[in-house]
Parts: structure tokens; sequence; C-alpha cells
């Protein structure tokens, strides 16, 4: 009310001109959306650091109780696109920074496969950023992390699954992210949201040492091996509560402590510190709409130089550092350290080959060297109540990194949650000593593989 | 459902063995069903790896054909002859031979791309020695250096090729393969000079060498740095 009363015109008149200014700003195209758009920040590193054991990629899957039909999910699929078109961009290489760019290519879903996320040279390919397979009854979706997180992945395979539902008669109102399908694409959902909310008043960047970094037999023939573990989000809640910690702090305390207890028994770094990278969607505290990178990460710790700890110690120490690093002025501080070179003349002069040494210098420094492993909690999702009951539960798993070969990726859904571990190692001790101790917690974990052939 | 006797946790139903601890489905009441429908895909996705190949040959073509047409041109023009000219185009056709054909064929085998290179090379040392007037050191001394040389790195690409020795025990063999020749081109070259036929120099390379091959070999027997060694340099 107050913005009104300033500009002195009624809202109606507001809106209006918010209107004529959306479609006017790019030069009164047919397309209210540009033809190609710069990476956001977070993006910007992806690109560069791929290799083939490292490629920054995220798959999402629903799991329906029905076999899907792969001509419906096409035709569910050109209609999600329709609703989000900059998701249907290519990477391209400019002579200064990567950008995305709008790419007419028909669209396919592909069968799904044993080793997903495999190496996928989006550079060379030229092809979208992202991939829908189908399974049994299992729609998925593979994403480079260039082009969204896992919110706006989300977002996408939720929006997906309900146009695939819908086209089978299942009727549904928009919401729980899912988007009206009938609806314009926003330009809003494609904004750079680190560029708007960095102020940069202070800028930091934890210091951190290299971590400890578990090894092992490295798969044969880009496989990868999946273990998924399915458990009841209401008892995980319950005991999370029993301790008086999140999910997401529990597992993590978990997943350190088991970590740490593999690293004592191998008798190798066994003075390194054991951290996990936490991704964090920062929306909650800084509303925007987008559906690009919006996330930061925080990296609890121990360092067992100091000593031996016990699980409950780690619990809090968890607990803790995440009240201190999970709040609007250390996040704005760490957006600010991210995004501060980016506004530097000199470096954004620079030709794309130098930066894309420099950038990995700095990731080598900064980067998957400072952590042992990977937890991704995208949290308790919900979907419209009407289609709900047709999808069993999503799965969130992440591709595979050069140097750690296990990664964590939690997602819950009608009350199962997933947890799926990603590995290129043939050893599964971290796997094990996880579940198990999920088990001696007093929780019902169901466990699934791809069973692929150790040797 | 059954649960795994060792880690507690309960198995999917398409699982024979228990994917954490490998431990095999033991329960009576519920033993493991072959026909049970598994979680994930079983199609394996190849791994292509695509280079536009003829590309690459065509650049490399151009960029050593421009300068030996550069210096022929040079050459007549200035003398109305071919002569000098005709070092820098051999040496380039080498080359050629030598990079071009793994772009070439779609299968590069040991016959396809060592042996032209090989023949093209001794090809070209007759010529250098045809084009100077006394160039009768052809015969007995650039023949059998060459073959000395040739001879030993077939031989270690078949190796290499055939995985006849392991990755660690490879560079041992070169080691002493390199030793071994230059003690072979020392006294060739004695006998060349018609000196007396004992090692001289190549001493000094053939025991470094087979020191290093030793310290290779031990330290290839050490299993723990065998698996950080391929751990870090896997491809």
């Amino acid at each position: 009310m107050s913005i009104t009363r300033r500009v002195g015109m009624d809202r109606q008149a507001l809106f209006q001109m918010a209107e004529r200014n959306k479609t006017s700003d790019r030069g009164g195209r047919r397309h209210p959306i540009a033809r190609w758009y710069r990476l956001d920040n977070a993006a910007k590193i992806y690109p560069v650091i791929m290799r083939s054991r490292h490629i920054s990629v995220f798959r999402l899957s629903a799991v329906l109780h029905q076999e899907i039909e792969p001509d419906r999910l096409l035709a569910a699929l050109r209609n999600t696109l329709k609703r989000l078109p900059f998701f249907a961009v290519r990477l391209r290489k400019g002579m200064f920074w990567y950008y995305l760019e709008s790419c007419q290519l028909p669209v396919t879903v592909e069968e799904d496969v044993i080793n997903p996320m495999r190496h996928w040279s989006v550079r060379d390919e030229k092809g979208y950023l992202f991939r829908v397979r189908y399974g049994q009854k299992r729609i998925a979706v593979e994403f480079f992390h260039a082009l969204t997180d896992g919110y706006g992945g989300l977002v996408f395979l939720k929006t997906l699954t309900a146009a695939y539902l819908s086209l089978g008669g299942s009727q549904y109102r928009p919401g729980h992210g899912v988007l009206d399908l009938n609806a314009d694409a926003q330009p809003e959902e494609m904004e750079d949201a680190y560029r708007r909310y960095s102020d940069f008043r202070v800028t930091r960047r934890p210091a951190e040492t290299a971590a400890f970094h578990l090894q092992g037999t490295i798969l044969t023939g880009h496989q990868l091996s999946m273990i998924t573990g399915i458990c009841s989000a209401g008892q995980v809640a319950e005991v999370a509560k029993r301790h008086q910690v999140s999910i997401t702090e529990l597992l993590t305390s978990v997943y350190l402590y088991q970590l740490y207890r593999i690293q004592q028994r191998g008798g190798f770094q066994i003075d390194r510190p054991v951290r996990i990278s936490v991704p964090i969607n920062v929306r909650r505290y800084f509303p925007t709409r987008t559906l690009r990178n919006f996330a930061l990460y925080a990296n609890p710790g121990i360092e067992p130089a100091l000593g031996d700890y016990s699980f409950e110690e780690i619990l809090l120490l968890v607990h803790y550092f995440m009240r201190y690093t999970i709040n609007q002025k250390y996040l704005n501080a760490m957006m600010g350290a991210n995004v501060r070179p980016e506004k530097n003349w000199l470096l954004r002069l620079a030709p794309l080959k130098l930066k894309t040494l420099a950038m990995r210098i700095v990731y080598a420094l900064v980067g998957e060297s400072r952590f042992t492993g990977t937890l991704s909690n995208l949290g308790a999702q919900t979907m419209p109540e009407e289609i709900s009951g047709q999808i069993d539960h999503f799965e969130f798993q992440l591709g595979p990194s050069r140097l750690n070969p296990v990664n964590c990726a939690v997602i819950s859904l009608n009350d199962n949650l997933t947890i799926a571990f990603t590995s290129t190692m043939q050893e599964t001790d971290i796997q094990r000593a996880f579940f198990q101790h999920l088990v001696e917690l007093g929780l019902d974990v169901t466990v699934m593989s791809n069973q692929i052939e150790r040797k | 459902m059954a649960y795994c006797v060792h880690c507690g946790v309960r198995l999917d139903p398409s699982e024979k063995y228990c994917p954490l601890c490998g431990v095999p489905v033991l329960d009576p009441l519920q033993p493991y069903q072959a026909d049970a429908k598994k979680p994930y895909a079983d199609r394996h996705d190849p791994v292509i790896v695509r280079k536009n190949r003829r590309l690459t040959a065509g650049m490399i073509s151009i960029i050593l054909i421009f300068p030996a047409l550069l210096c022929l041109a040079i050459d007549f023009s200035v003398s109305r002859q071919i002569d000098w000219s005709l070092y820098p185009t051999g040496a380039l056709l080498v080359l050629w031979t030598g990079l071009v054909p793994p772009f070439l064929w779609v299968r590069p085998s040991f016959r396809r791309i060592f042996l032209p290179f090989a023949l093209t090379g001794l090809a070209y040392v007759y010529l250098i020695s045809y084009l100077q007037l006394n160039g009768d050191w052809f015969l007995p001394l650039a023949l059998p250096v060459y073959l000395l040389t040739a001879i030993p790195t077939g031989v270690i690409t078949i190796v290499f090729q055939r995985r006849k020795l392991s990755l660690f025990y490879l560079p041992a063999f070169i080691m002493i393969s390199a030793g071994l020749l230059s003690l072979a081109i020392d006294l060739l070259i004695r006998s060349y000079l018609e000196q007396a036929l004992r090692p001289g120099w190549s001493l000094f390379v053939l025991l470094p060498c087979i020191a290093v091959a030793l310290v290779l070999v031990l330290l290839a027997r050490r299993h723990a740095l065998r698996e950080a060694v391929a751990r870090r340099l896997h491809v």
C-alpha cells in the first residue's frame, strides 16, 4: 500500500505499468523472455570443473503406482517446456563466459539405464541440459547443475509428473510446487537472485583446510553404484525430535560420525577434518521466485586431531553449527564473497580460457577438497491432494564427483523418506555403516540397489 | 520382505544379496524370488566419446603440407632446381606419417601406425645419405642404429597394447631397454670407427637405468603404493 501511495497511482494502474514494462524491456519482441541467459553466479563454476568423472549432475525421480507410457510422458514434457521455456536451453561458449541459449531441438524421453548421470559432455553435445528417462514406474529427470538447483529441478519434475497424470485424466489444482500449465512463463522465474540479494556490506568465506576423503576401488566402465534406503519420514522425525535436532541435522550427524569411524579405522589421513557439505536452499531467507540456482553451502565438520568424538557430541556440534551459519546475515556475507569477483571489471574482461584456469585453481582450493561428502536434503515434499496418492515416492540422487566417491541425497514424500547413496566406488562400507546406524536408532529401513556387479 | 541377517535392514524383494554387506538372503519363509521386479533399469548406457577425427587429420595435413610447399617453391625459384628443400619436405612427410594415420584408421593397430612411420623414417635417413656426397655411412651405421631403436620401440608398443606387463613393470622394462640400447649403439659406433670393442659412455646411461628400473620394480611390488598410484592416475 505504501508504494502505491508514494507513486500516486492506484493499485490497478501500477500492475498495468508493471505488465507494460515486462513486455517492453526486450525491445518489443514477441517472446517476453530473452533468447539467451547469463549463467547465474553458482552455475558459472559447473561447466568449468566438469571432467569425465566429475560432472555436476543430479537426478530426481518420481516413482508412481502405474507403469509409465513413454508417448504420454513425451506429450507431458512438451507441455511442461511450454510453461518453462528457460529449461529448453543449451550451453554455449562466449568469449568471456559460458551462457545459455534457447534451443529448438526436438525433445526426447529415453529408457532408464543402470548407469545414469554418466559422463555427459554437455559442452560438446550441444543439446539440452536435462534428460528425461522412464523406467517401469519411474519418471526420472537428470539436470546439469548449471541449469538449475534441486529446488528448480523439483519444480520441473513435479510439473512434469502432474502434466503426465493430467493427460491420464487426473484433475488437480496447481500448487505445492506444481506450476499451472496454462499460465505464461514469468521472467522472475529465471532471475539471478544471488546478484539481487548480495549487498557486499561484509563478505565472508569460511577458512577451511583440506578434508579427509574416502578412498577405494573405482568401478570400471563408468558404472555408478546406487543404494537407496526408504524409511518412514514420521519415524525419522520422531527420532530427530528425541535428539532435539532437525532431520537434516540428524542424518548429517550420522553420516559424519560413520565417516569419522571409517577414517579412524582406515589408518590414513586420520588427522584430517571430516566435513559434510550441506546445500541450503536460501529461498526461505531471500524471497524470490527464481528456478535457477539459489543455494549456498554449510560445511559442518569435526577435527579428529583434537580428540575423540561421540555421536552425541557430533549431534550438538552439527546442530549449533547450523544455527550459527544458516541465518540471513551470515548467508548474505557468504553470498557476497561468491558474487564479488563476478563484479570485478578486470576479471570480467579476462578471456574464458584464462578464467577457466583461474576458476579451476580456486575450486581446487575452496571446492570439493574441503569436504568429505555431500548430504543434500530437499526436505518433505507435497503434491496436490488429488494426485498425491498416485505417486509412491520421490528419489533424489547426486552425480559422481572426483575427490569424494560417495554422495548422499535425501527427499521425502507421503511419509516415504528416501536416502539415496550414489558411489563410483566398489566398497560399500559407508553405506552399510550409515544404514546400520539408522537401524540402531530404531528405524525400519528398506534397502534396494541397482545391483551392479562388484568384482 | 526379508531382513539382512547381518545389517538388520529390510531388503527389497529383488535383492538376492544384501547390497550393503553381500550376505545372501537367508529367510526360509520369504526366500529370494528371481522374478521380482527390480527398482532400477538393467540397460547399460554406453559411454561414447565422439571426436571429429577427419577434421583433425585434415588440419594436421594442412599445417604440415603448407611449409613443405613453401620450401619447395623458394628453393626452385632461387636456384631453378630442387636440392636443400628435400630435407624439410622429407622431415615433414615423416611427421605426417607419424601423426595422421591414427586419425584416419577407424581401428588403429600397431601395423597400421608404427610400420609406415618406421619405414618412412628409414627412407628419410637414406635420402639424407643419398643427398650427401660422402654418404657411405648409411649401411654400416645408420641402418643398424635405426633398426636397433625401432625394434625395442615396437616391442614396447606391443607389450603395452597387449597388456603383457602391468603398467607398473612397464616403466622398468622401458628403462632396461633404453640402457641396453645405448650400450648397443655405443658398441656400433666404436666398431664403425674401428676402435676397441668395449663399452664407454653407455655405461653412464646403462647403470642409472638399471638402478631406476630396480627401484621401479621394488615399488611395483608394494601393493599399497600400487593401489595409491592406480587410484590417482586411473583413466
